[in-house]
């Protein structure tokens, strides 16, 4: 199963580096989600600041659903879901590659993100241990539960459409969750992380339990 | 559920209902502190314990049982879909009649406290769930993709609750919503929320046990539309290609007349009068050859990619056995009904090897689909659409699955290769089927194919399924060193290079 999950992360990773649609489509587009968030709330610091964490998660919540249609974009090319399937390859081993792939990915566009909210917002990291945690944490669950939703809307006609419907309100624990956990971080105090720590750890476990049992009755249905 | 059953549950709803109701508004007195506005109990707690613990309950719980292999049945994927539709119905109606509380209460339709916005998100969720039914697909890929929708959704509702508890918590003072539910309630107004208990869930499952029957029935409508569909796409292809034939004005391009399904008399014969029934078959066929040519030239000159392999529909000559007869049949094993009787098709040698090997069972009982296999081998001249302008498909865009006309012009789609081997089901225009000679239990591959409603065909893609067959089986799980997946890029280059060349 790891060496399955190696394999297709490899591959997704691969594909990523060479055509770099991520970095140049799904990162600018992140970028602009917060230029535009400051847009609609105006100049003022004080504003910008206090509503920081959530609008990174908000960012980052629709680059989740971006990333997560490439992923699946790049099955969808000709029988590339057959050959998938007919490699032989355990379903949970290809669930645990995809979801790897996009965790990695997502943890890089955090990454810039948060470069981008230190510089748009004046947002200051005070506990850095919290936020990296909750990041983490929260990108394992946004990535299994995102590549089991969009395992689900694979082959679609529809999927533009009907993944963000189904796969935000799934995603809305990880934004309150994430987002409290990165106020918290970037306040003095670190009030409440733990709890906050454990809904997303619990999250992420959740769904990576889940979608390894339940992707290769999906597999077969797509 | 017998309908007598049925029915009495329907009157038992109705009674405890109009009881309720006649109890809350005017048996009960008013709350001291509430006045009026306490009479929103009788209803509102039944119709929330309806929507988020009857209702997503019993659809998580047969969904799950669907997936279970020993349980599975399609009665628990419409139990389901019907527990989950009146479940939302409940849902919005917990929405609706906690807001029109909550306005005189609280002064606001709407607070962020955490029973409400987890209630609202669970709407959303199964919204969700509905959407993805109502996405057309065949019954069982659908039951499958909507159980494991289900199971997701559900597993995310403890997190949603404690993540929305904990959210608010920390944002805010709680509201607590259900002060109102002091334990000192008054005597007939604690039997009148029992009754309003007792109704609403007698409404509850009269509706799902209703919503169930309709499932019912539309798969069973939906089987005689895949009949009546047959026959009129039978009838229009016919037109069609007669239509075809006339616009090109090539003689030689012989046509199949299309079969005439019993009462469904359509235009088909009217091909016939392009085709002489005096052609050979070699003859035919090298007038298709030698039409390819003219038709790969006006495909090159093109300036997109008509033909994603580089191939244009006649580029291969279709082999002698192509064309038979069913003269040459005994009597008995005649094909009726298929094809006019003089161009009907012996049984070829692998279709005698498929016969030796459970003949027809292994076979799609899709009609004409044991033609489609052979289409597979040896595509016939006339099959499909004729002008290259006609195809303006291109299979990239349609998930990359290949698509054909069968020897009745019905479009198929090749879903996949795969799925239960061996046997034949045909639900919804959905069938499986397996190559000629290539028995399951024989190492051959099941073909899942899906009836299209299509004009606009790819004929020629059997050569991507011939090589797909053509590979070596299934290896062990576990055995590979590498996956058979390439880049799209790497596809795409394909095509060029063969026009080039």
């Amino acid at each position: 199963m790891w060496r399955d999950a190696l394999l297709v992360a490899g591959k997704d990773l691969r594909i990523e580096a060479r055509s770099r649609v991520g970095l140049w489509q799904v990162v600018p587009f992140a970028l602009l989600a917060l230029v535009l968030f400051a847009f609609a709330l105006g100049p003022g610091p004080v504003a910008l600041r206090a509503a920081a964490p959530g609008l990174f998660w908000l960012a980052v919540l629709f680059s989740t659903v971006l990333a997560i249609q490439r992923s699946f974009a790049i099955e969808g090319g000709e029988g590339t879901r057959d050959g998938l399937r007919l490699s032989g390859l355990d379903p949970a081993g290809i669930f645990l590659g995809k979801a790897a792939a996009v965790a990695l990915q997502l943890l890089v566009l955090q990454l810039v993100l948060f470069a981008g909210v230190v510089l748009l917002f004046g947002a200051r990291l005070h506990t850095p241990w919290l936020a990296i945690t909750a990041s983490v944490l929260a990108t394992i669950g946004l990535s299994a539960a995102g590549v089991a939703y969009g395992a689900l809307s694979a082959g679609l006609r529809v999927r533009e459409t009907l993944l963000p419907l189904l796969v935000l309100p799934v995603l809305a624990p990880v934004l309150l969750a994430g987002s409290r956990a990165w106020a918290a971080a970037l306040a003095t105090s670190p009030a409440g992380g733990g709890q906050l720590l454990k809904i997303l750890g619990a999250f992420a476990a959740v769904y990576v339990v889940v979608g390894v049992v339940l992707y290769g009755p999906l597999q077969e249905a797509a | 559920m017998k309908p007598v059953v049925l029915r009495s549950i329907g009157v038992a709803a109705i009674v405890t209902t109009a009881a309720t109701i006649w109890l809350g508004l005017w048996v009960t007195p008013p709350d001291k502190v509430q006045g009026d506005l306490v009479r929103l109990v009788y209803i509102h707690p039944p119709i929330a314990w309806c929507a988020l613990y009857l209702a997503f309950g019993l659809a998580a719980l047969s969904s799950l049982l669907y997936l279970w292999r020993r349980t599975r049945s399609m009665f628990w994927d419409r139990l389901a879909a019907s527990a989950v539709e009146v479940g939302v119905v409940f849902n919005a109606l917990t929405l609706v009649t906690g807001s029109i509380w909550g306005r005189p209460t609280w002064g606001v339709w709407w607070t962020w406290d955490a029973r409400l916005t987890s209630t609202a998100l669970l709407l959303v969720l199964f919204l969700g769930y509905m959407a993805l039914r109502r996405v057309p697909a065949e019954p069982e890929v659908r039951a499958k993709r909507c159980a494991v929708a289900a199971l997701f959704a559900f597993v995310d509702v403890p997190i949603v609750h404690f993540s929305v508890v904990w959210w608010q918590t920390l944002h805010q003072g709680a509201t607590v919503l259900n002060a109102n539910l002091s334990p000192t309630i008054h005597g007939s107004m604690a039997w009148t929320l029992l009754l309003g208990f007792v109704a609403i869930t007698l409404a509850f499952i009269w509706m799902v046990a209703v919503r169930y029957r309709i499932e019912v029935l539309r798969d069973e409508i939906g089987e005689e539309e895949l009949e009546v569909s047959l026959a009129e796409r039978r009838a229009e292809s016919g037109t069609v290609e007669a239509g075809f034939a006339s616009a090109e004005a090539t003689p030689t391009m012989a046509l199949q007349p299309r079969p005439e399904p019993a009462g469904h008399p359509g235009p088909t014969v009217v091909s016939r009068a392009t085709s002489t029934p005096a052609t050979s078959s070699r003859s035919r066929c090298s007038s298709s050859t030698s039409s390819a040519s003219s038709y790969a030239g006006a495909a090159l000159s093109a300036p997109s990619p008509t033909w994603p392999h580089g191939a244009t529909p006649f580029s291969r000559a279709p082999p002698r056995t192509a064309r038979r007869d069913n003269a040459r049949r005994p009597p008995g094993r005649r094909r009726a009904g298929t094809r006019a009787p003089e161009q009907t098709a012996a049984p070829s040698a692998p279709d005698r090897r498929l016969r030796r090997f459970g003949g027809r069972r292994s076979v799609s009982p899709l009609r004409g689909a044991r033609e489609f296999t052979q289409l597979l081998r040896h595509r016939r001249p006339g099959a499909g659409p004729e002008t290259p302008a006609r195809h303006v498909d291109d299979p990239a865009r349609r998930n990359g699955r290949p698509r054909f006309r069968d020897p009745n012009g019905l479009g198929c789609e090749l879903l996949g290769v795969g799925g239960q081997p061996g046997r034949p089901r045909r639900e919804r225009g959905f069938a499986t089927g397996t190559l000629p000679g290539q028995h399951p239990r024989r190492g051959g591959r099941a073909l899942r194919l899906r009836l299209v409603d299509d004009l606009l065909v790819q004929p020629d893609h059997g050569e991507a399924l011939r090589r797909l067959h053509r590979e070596p089986p299934r290896p062990r799980p576990g055995r590979q060193r590498h996956c058979a997946m390439t880049s799209p890029g790497d596809r795409r280059s394909r095509p060029a290079k063969r026009v080039g060349a």
